[in-house]
């Protein structure tokens, strides 16, 4: 009998499993050349940074410098008003003396006027010449009175002078060292960004003299971004300036991956499952086991939580965005998958026919399926917008049941398409000895989309035990990856095309989950030990040379 | 901390073995019906006999997913705590039918037995005692059986439903003691006369060895030869007590409440055998040993759990039993608050829960407590020795007395303890 030719094969099958061969069509798998363009919107985002945080500076710097001017001037005033406390308390002294005196030119000249008044051999010239003399010492004598008044007066108005100069000379202190710290943290954010601006410089300028290719080849560790508790997911946002990390403390952090500054988002009653961004917007989807979905608004600038909704009874392990936009996949422990308008959150289709817990979801590239897969390790296409069943998949390699635990053990925990929509591949734990010691092979099973024939069952070359918990085709489509663990951490590289493991590297930790960079070069690891941490494919920019 | 579990321990293996040694019909497998306490007729629970039942989750159930639930803190996991039937008291929701129940139930949230291994912790939860070297402890259902069983039963005072056993749980209080195991929840095996074997042979046949049996005693009287007889003569009994054994008479309605898996079937089977008079059931769920994916698996196992524990209970309200029925949900220990890299929790006997209810227990109370982020006992800590006090003066029985192993005293409970009063009715 002669075989089929291939084609031939594929279209019957297509056919079979009531797929139009119009449907979609597969791009050829696009030469990943985005490294470098990356690369310069990072230099230019970090420029940006460096050039704000100098304004930051300047400005900070004034504020330091009007600090330091309203001490000298308070100072001054205070100099002034202590001088005035001490210049009127002489002058009382002053003026009381010639108060005394004067009373006692007056007591002279009464006295003497009254004696010249009492001389029968006086005339009346001496006599009004010495009462005249009388009354002009009285007079002077007034004056005098008068002016210790004065005096006491201007001491009263100096005293209370003195304790609100006081008081201004402290003020100004007071805003000296905050001014300064200030001043200080602006000033080494500054100095630090200005080195991440010309550390991404010097990247993009090295990138440009010779486009950077992800290699299959242990990755360097280029950041380790650090929270409280472990991390259960991650994402890169479209844009490649953030990472989103789901967390065992119910928020999702998101970092800005060129400045390490993070933002907690926070509504979330439950560990996060998943979150996926919305093609061509600023919208980002989250999920977590308390079974809510959250619709964040602005999650590239201010994270605003606008809508939550029930979406399944007990936990949400997954949801996906379709490629248009327009639907939300979600999937549940209610054996559910459940499919909501993004626009307003309504609920538009429930997929009914898992019998187990709904571990996954993915939309097919080219936005016309959705598969869906369970703790049974079985798949489930759907159709968009009619919502029918199209097949199932046989993926119990990833399941199985421990007669010693009584216990199913497994599912489907990392889904990804490949970019030109080929490949479909599947990974968790695989030939389980001991259920519930996580005893089993990290594994992965690739499906052929047009056949829907398993074609490979992937594990990592070397012994490992444990689970894949994250898996994502490499944008180029040339590799497929996973990360997962069991006692200790591993990411594993697979060619899907030859059904070959290509490279193992051993992680300091469990990881949950991975996102691969829109760069191709980076990939942002959710791990048990309480951090995102980013890896690199890409080459290390040399060194700068040695000042001489 | 290393899983002894997959370690081969007893307690790990007793879903694979049975150690049935089954009824026989006429004299030939009587032997293995060593088990039976004595001999007469049966009484309903219309008496005010005592009865227990413990439900056992093997492997070791995490209180943090059960009874003492700390949603938010770092050790809490990813479940919401509930509101039970009891103002005040929430446990995980995990459990929402049993939450229903709270009135009838009791939550002790301080045990520490300080015992991390499977074998250990269990003798604990099951002798009240530590493990001693060359000495051996009844079990909680031995003691019971032999302390509560009607002198005359014909029926076994101890039954484990799906989970093995031993005869070594009777320890010094002889073999009669011991559990019958329904291996899977498998009536005993050959519980009717053979059919080929008529009402008469069959008697000529125990008259005949009788007879044999008197002479043999006649010149070696011992007690294991007093135990052999006697089990022959158990089993006789037994043989007409067969239709408690009887499950096919499950309703669909009791199946649908009590679920059609085998646990639900087990639990069903506790009812119908304490029903029945039997003293003391036991059913074994497992397994809970979650070193990995601990969140998953209690899940799956609570969600099994909880319909048919919480049906059972229902069940005992609704026919009046709960005054003579002590109900306890117990495991050989807890689990660990620290979550670790597998998203798994380890053994922790240091902080841990039981579930109490029924008979000598009041009703809707939490006794203990545990900090913040379930690490360690703050108010009232209570061992094994504190537990077997309580069960005892639950169901009336006096535990400072001790029983006598060959004129030995041995204590029913540990003297250096006493009763939780605060759970006693």
């Amino acid at each position: 009998m002669t075989p089929l030719p291939r084609t031939l094969l594929a279209s019957l099958c297509l056919i079979l499993a009531g797929i139009s061969s119009q449907a979609w069509s597969a791009d050829p798998a696009p030469v990943l050349n985005l490294g470098l363009k990356y690369a310069q919107r990072d230099a230019q985002r970090a420029a940006e940074a460096s050039q704000a945080a100098a304004t930051r500076l300047a400005a900070e710097v004034a504020k330091l410098q009007a600090a330091e001017k309203l001490i000298v001037d308070s100072q001054a005033a205070k100099v002034a008003a202590d001088k005035a406390v001490i210049d009127t308390a002489a002058a009382i002294v002053a003026a009381e003396t010639a108060r005394v005196a004067a009373d006692k030119t007056v007591l002279d000249a009464v006295a003497n006027a009254q004696k010249v008044k009492d001389d029968a051999a006086a005339d009346q010239a001496a006599k009004d010449l010495a009462q005249q003399t009388a009354t002009t010492a009285q007079t002077a004598a007034t004056a005098a009175a008068e002016l210790v008044k004065a005096k006491q007066a201007a001491k009263v108005v100096a005293d209370t002078n003195k304790p609100v100069a006081d008081k201004q000379l402290e003020v100004a202190q007071a805003t000296l060292k905050p001014a300064q710290e200030a001043k200080a943290a602006v000033e080494k954010d500054t100095v630090a960004i200005a080195a991440i601006a010309k550390a991404t410089q010097d990247k993009a300028a090295f990138y440009a003299t010779a486009l950077p290719v992800a290699k299959v080849e242990p990755p360097r560790l280029i950041q380790t971004l650090t929270h409280t508790r472990p991390f259960q997911s991650c994402r890169i946002d479209p844009t490649g300036d953030f990472v989103f990390g789901g967390c065992q403390d119910n928020s999702i952090q998101r970092w800005d991956l060129v400045l390490g500054t993070k933002v907690p988002m926070v509504g979330h009653k439950s560990w996060i499952a998943d979150f996926d961004f919305q093609p061509g917007s600023n919208m980002l989807i989250s999920a977590a086991y308390e079974g809510r979905v959250h619709w964040w608004n602005d999650a590239l600038t201010v994270p605003t939580s606008i809508r939550n909704v029930a979406a399944h009874k007990g936990q949400v392990r997954a949801l996906s965005f379709s490629r248009d936009g327009q639907y939300i996949a979600t999937a549940g422990n209610d054996k559910m998958v459940r499919i909501w308008r993004a626009a307003d959150g309504a609920l538009l289709k429930e997929l009914e026919g898992h019998t187990r817990h709904v571990y996954n979801v993915a939309f097919h590239p080219n936005g016309k399926h959705l598969i869906s897969g369970d703790l049974m390790g079985i798949l489930k296409q759907w159709e968009v917008e009619s919502w029918q069943l199209v097949r199932d998949y046989d993926a119990k390699l990833l399941t199985g049941y421990d007669p010693t635990f009584k216990a199913d053990c497994g599912g489907i925990r990392g889904i990804d398409f490949s970019p030109d929509g080929r490949f479909l591949a599947v990974g968790g734990i695989g030939e389980v000895s001991n259920a519930f010691a996580g005893i089993g092979k990290p594994m992965v099973l690739i499906f052929d989309w047009v056949t829907g024939q398993r074609i490979h069952v992937l594990s990592p070359k070397g012994a490992f035990q444990g689970t894949v918990w994250g898996l994502q085709f490499h944008p180029s489509g040339s590799f497929l990856l996973g990360v997962g663990g069991g006692g200790s951490g591993g990411m594993w590289f697979w060619d899907v095309e030859t059904g070959t493991a290509l490279l193992d590297v051993a992680l300091p930790q469990v990881a949950f989950d991975l996102s691969i960079h829109p760069d191709g070069l980076r990939i942002a690891v959710a791990s048990y030990d309480n951090s995102i941490k980013i890896f690199d494919l890409g080459p290390k920019t040399p060194d700068a040379a040695p000042a001489k | 901390m290393y899983c002894s579990y997959a370690c081969n321990s007893n307690e790990h293996a007793i879903s694979r073995r049975s150690f049935l040694k089954g009824v026989t019909a006429g004299a030939a497998g009587a032997a293995g019906f060593g088990g039976m306490v004595g001999s007469a007729g049966a009484q309903a629970l219309a008496t005010t006999q005592k009865h227990v039942v413990v439900f056992y989750l093997a492997g070791g159930v995490s209180q943090l997913e059960t009874w003492d639930p700390k949603p938010g803190v770092e050790t809490g996991g990813p479940f919401d705590k509930i509101q039970t039937s009891v103002p005040g008291i929430e446990i995980s929701e995990l459990l929402p039918l049993t939450a229903q129940q709270m009135h009838h139930l009791a939550l002790i949230r301080s045990v520490n037995h300080k015992e991390g291994d499977h074998g250990k912790g269990d003798y604990i939860m099951q002798t009240g005692m530590r493990q001693a070297p060359g000495f051996e402890y009844p079990y909680l259902g031995s003691a019971m059986a032999k302390q509560l069983s009607p002198p005359d039963s014909p029926l076994p005072g101890y039954i484990h439903v799906a989970g093995g056993g031993s005869k070594a749980e009777a320890a010094f209080l002889g073999a009669k003691y011991a559990p019958l195991s329904l291996n899977d929840g498998n009536p005993p095996a050959n519980l009717s006369r053979y059919a080929t074997l008529t009402e008469q042979s069959d008697a000529k046949r125990r008259e005949f060895r009788n007879k044999l049996s008197q002479r043999f005693i006649a010149g070696r009287r011992q007690a294991e030869t007093e135990v052999y007889n006697q089990s022959y003569d158990q089993a006789m009994k037994l043989m007409s007590k067969k239709e408690i054994f009887d499950f096919n008479r499950m309703t669909d309605l009791d199946l649908e409440r009590y679920g059609k898996h085998d646990f639900g079937r087990h639990c069903l089977m506790a009812r119908n055998l304490i029903e029945s008079g039997v003293t003391f059931v036991k059913v074994s769920h497992s397994n809970y040993d979650s070193h990995s994916e601990n969140f998953n698996f209690h899940i799956e196992q609570l969600g099994e759990f909880d319909k048919p524990f919480s049906a059972f209970v229902a069940d005992m309200a609704a026919r009046s039993m709960l005054d003579n029925v002590l109900i306890i949900v117990m495991s050989e220990f807890g689990r660990t608050p620290n979550i670790n890299a597998r998203v798994g929790r380890d053994h922790w006997g240091t902080a841990w829960s039981i579930c109490l209810g029924g008979a000598g227990i009041k009703k809707g109370v939490a006794v203990g407590k545990t900090n913040d982020k379930g690490t360690a006992v703050i108010d009232r800590e209570v061992d094994g020795g504190h537990l077997f006090h309580t069960y005892y003066s639950a169901v009336g029985l006096d535990s400072t007395k001790s029983f006598f192993d060959e004129g030995r005293p041995v204590a029913k409970a540990d003297p250096k303890t006493s009763a939780i009063t605060e759970i006693l009715a």
